[in-house]
């Protein structure tokens, strides 16, 4: 075989072989459903926390008592934690009972992916925590006040300040 | 809580198939070519029409020092290591003696142990695949595919280089010869007989830093038709750190008894006790949550060759016992088997024709609670396949099939075709694509550790390399771009007690490696690799790149030999989650080998006193995050050989 031949075997040999799909990730969907898991029995305490709004990637739900399942949401696949306001035994939420609060755990979804996450005891962080309860970080804080100003929570500096951590 | 749905339907991306398909027809398309009969030579290595046997033919990376058994795939990425480079490594453990030796191996550490369950590491990654578990790594000793039968990966530290011949790392995977777990790459490690009659002793005896007493004593004998193998290790240390120690004693046995000089028959039996901790996060110690394993490993191996046959039928069994500081307690076993058939029925072609069959299962309880979980074994049957066929003799195909039936799964088809050419005798290319498998294992399934789902289906991953590669007596270099595809990846998603694992993920990685290395300069010897990957969001503990490098130097003086040795690893863009979250400082340390020997010319009784500084720059690093690796350390150690 001729130098010629060889080269031209080898470019037969690059074309096939040469994996040329790309991927259609400007279509990538999940579908994502937010579950009140509050009452979750296999927790030593149930805090009776109803979520009033909630919103994860690019999608919010509405009210969600306790045990509750939202509708299936599409959100572009992607990390982060879900963002809420959540009312302290108060299934009405009014401002009054009411605090910013958001996943524990950078949730995760991927192309694809039907997924329920469920908020829960451990999985929440919050302004003013009872013992044990993570304390929310100030970006996630500022961007429940952000999303729903009607609230009118304080700003983080004083988020300790704010009526239902009084109470 | 987990909840399963199913997948929105995917695109289908056929491109592999096509080129599988395309480069299936190219090979067929080439006319049986004029070469000349292959003929065996005395060790049974076959000549080409160039007069070169396959041992003559350059290899894709790394030198190689020993034929290829029959029946490799002569196409893949490889790096070759000889078992005594392993055997002289100072890094502490074989696995990293392996990922030494080439840069898109990597396998993290946290000491002179890797341990098991929590905090464990020793997850050995290939070009982008596996991590902890590694699963989509599989490690083959002597011809049986080693891993738990519940949690379906190997145990790290049962690998000791005393009885080794070589290490084979096969870039790519290769489920087609090997079955599930084959995804992103295969280690093949092989064991030695003695070649001539009579027998060898050794001894190597080393005692170090943090307490550390080392001691591996080894035989080897060819009396008559017999053929005997045997090998007693035993490591204790303290550790570097409050929890860091262990123990680890193993034995491997084996025989061969030569019926004719065509049949042979060989019985293997190895078995692991290992002993230790997971000292937990540097932050947050956890030195009481030990762990205490047992494993014990077995083979028979019937091998008869005829003419221009050879039949290699492999049964095994394996059996471990885990208990952890929780109460958690299993018993699991693997059995299996394999018949392999390698013809060369035409000058051009060998054929490799095969069936295996694999059966897991095990038993998990709580042993305060008396609580048992449920699981239920996995059996699968296979029939594979390989072709290899050289039109010319310097091109090479290779094409294989595997039909596996799972009883759970049905069937899958795996394949996998390749090119290699030889472009000169120092020039070399090739090309390959394969579609691997992993299925999912038992406590994937059953254990809720976090979560469980029993309706996992397995892994499916396309892997392709192109590669050149150019060796010569002095300098040996070689480069490979490669791209993998996963899908259906088993992923966890969120945290106890809504934790749930799904067949979710897809990975597409892309990567570049290659090597330089220049042999025998005098008393030198200079070894670099390089990886580059982009791995997408699957960056835990999956490094974006690494370099290795080694200077050796070594010189006889009659009776007398004077060596040493340094080595090297970087690790760049290392993370401990997905996303690029949570990033760990670039690991980098240096090692520093120093060795005599003396070989006495009348009793041919040689005596190598040695000594190893690991991280002689006392750097401080790790591989996992708040697991701190040791700062400067040393190991002295005497090697006493009859």
């Amino acid at each position: 075989m001729n130098a010629l031949g060889k080269f031209a075997l080898l470019g037969a040999l690059l074309l096939a072989f040469l994996p040329a799909c790309t991927d259609d990730d400007d279509a990538a969907v999940a579908y994502v459903q937010i579950k009140n898991d509050f009452n979750n029995p296999e927790m030593d305490f149930q805090p009776p926390w109803t979520i009033c709004r909630a919103a994860f990637l690019d999608a919010e739900v509405g009210l969600l008592r306790q045990g509750d399942e939202s509708d299936e949401v599409e959100v572009t696949p992607g990390l982060g934690h879900v963002l809420m306001v959540a009312a302290w035994d108060d299934p009405t939420c009014a401002p009054e009972n009411a605090l910013p609060i958001a996943s524990r755990n950078e949730e995760e979804v991927v192309d694809g992916q039907h997924r329920t996450i469920a908020i829960n005891l451990p999985n929440h962080q919050g302004p003013c925590p009872p013992e044990g309860v993570a304390p929310i970080p100030e970006d996630l804080y500022e961007r429940i006040r952000a999303l729903w100003p009607e609230f009118a929570f304080k700003p983080y500096a004083e988020r300790t300040e704010n009526a239902q951590c009084l109470d | 809580m987990a909840t399963e749905r199913p997948m929105t339907p995917r695109s289908g991306r056929p491109c592999f198939r096509y080129g599988l398909l395309l480069a299936c027809c190219a090979a067929l398309a080439f006319p049986a070519p004029a070469v000349a009969e292959p003929s065996e030579t005395d060790n049974g290595e076959t000549d080409n029409d160039n007069g070169e046997t396959d041992e003559d033919l350059p290899s894709f990376e790394s030198e190689i020092v020993a034929r290829r058994p029959s029946g490799e795939d002569v196409t893949q990425a490889t790096t070759h290591i000889e078992g005594r480079k392993l055997r002289d490594s100072a890094r502490h453990t074989t696995l990293e003696a392996i990922s030494q030796e080439s840069a898109d191996v990597y396998v993290s550490g946290r000491g002179a142990i890797h341990g098991v369950s929590n905090g464990a590491s020793g997850g050995v990654h290939i070009r982008g695949l596996g991590g902890s578990p590694n699963t989509q790594i599989l490690i083959v000793e002597d011809g049986v595919p080693d891993y738990q039968g519940i949690f379906g990966h190997p145990i790290p530290d049962a690998y000791v280089p005393f009885l080794l011949d070589d290490a084979l790392v096969l870039k790519g995977g290769d489920s087609v010869r090997y079955g599930t777990n084959a995804m992103g790459g295969v280690i093949v490690l092989r064991s030695r007989w003695r070649e001539t009659a009579g027998y060898e002793l050794h001894n190597d005896a080393a005692y170090g830093s943090y307490r550390t007493l080392r001691e591996t004593a080894a035989f080897l004998g060819r009396f008559g038709a017999w053929d005997v193998a045997g090998a007693v290790h035993a490591m204790s240390t303290d550790g570097h750190r409050d929890g860091a120690g262990g123990s680890s004693f193993i034995t491997h046995g084996a025989a061969r008894y030569r019926i004719r000089p065509t049949l042979s028959l060989t019985v293997r039996n190895k078995l692991v006790h290992l002993k230790g901790a997971d000292p937990g996060p540097a932050s947050h110690p956890t030195p009481d949550h030990w762990f205490d394993v047992w494993r014990d490993n077995a083979s028979l191996g019937l091998d008869w060759e005829h003419g221009n046959a050879h039949l290699a039928i492999t049964p095994s069994f394996s059996i471990g016992v885990h208990r952890l500081y929780d109460g958690f307690y299993s018993v699991d076993h693997a059995t299996g088997g394999n018949a392999q058939l390698t013809l060369t029925p035409h000058r051009s072609i060998e054929l490799l024709l095969g069936l295996s069959a694999e059966h897991t299962d095990g038993e998990v309880r709580d042993r305060t609670a008396q609580e048992r979980t449920p699981v239920r074994g996995l059996t699968d049957l296979s029939h594979y396949n390989q072709l290899t066929f050289a039109p010319f003799s310097a091109l090479r195909f290779a094409l294989g099939t595997r039909a596996l039936y799972n009883t759970r799964y049905g069937f899958e088809l795996l394949y996998k075709g390749g090119a290699s050419w030889h472009l000169s005798d120092r020039l070399f290319l090739h090309t390959r694509v394969a579609r691997n498998y992993r299925q999912p294992t038992i406590r994937e399934l059953y254990l809720p550790f976090p979560s469980a789902n029993p309706d996992l289906r397995p892994e499916i991953a396309v892997t392709w390399d192109l590669g050149a590669g150019y060796t010569s007596a002095h300098f040996d270099a070689s480069a490979s771009v490669y791209r993998t595809r996963a899908d259906n990846l088993i992923k966890y998603f969120g945290f106890w007690p809504s934790a749930e694992v799904v067949n979710i993920g897809h990975i597409e990685i892309w990567g570049v490696e290659g090597s330089v290395a220049a042999k025998d300069l005098g008393p030198f010897s200079v070894q670099l690799s390089a990886d580059w990957q982009d791995v997408g969001r699957y960056t835990r503990q999956n490094p974006r790149a690494k370099i290795n490098f080694s200077v050796d130097a070594g010189h006889d003086f009659g009776q007398h030999f004077l060596g040493g040795g340094i080595s090297g690893e970087w690790v760049h863009g290392l993370y401990m989650a997905d996303y690029a979250r949570e990033p760990i400082d670039d690991a980098f340390a240096m090692d520093l080998s120093l060795r005599y020997r003396y070989t006495s010319p009348v009793r041919g009784v040689a005596l190598e006193p040695y000594l190893f500084l690991r991280n002689f720059l006392n750097r401080q690093y790790a591989y996992v995050a708040d697991y701190p690796m040791p700062g400067f350390h040393a190991l002295a150690g005497l090697k006493v050989e009859l």
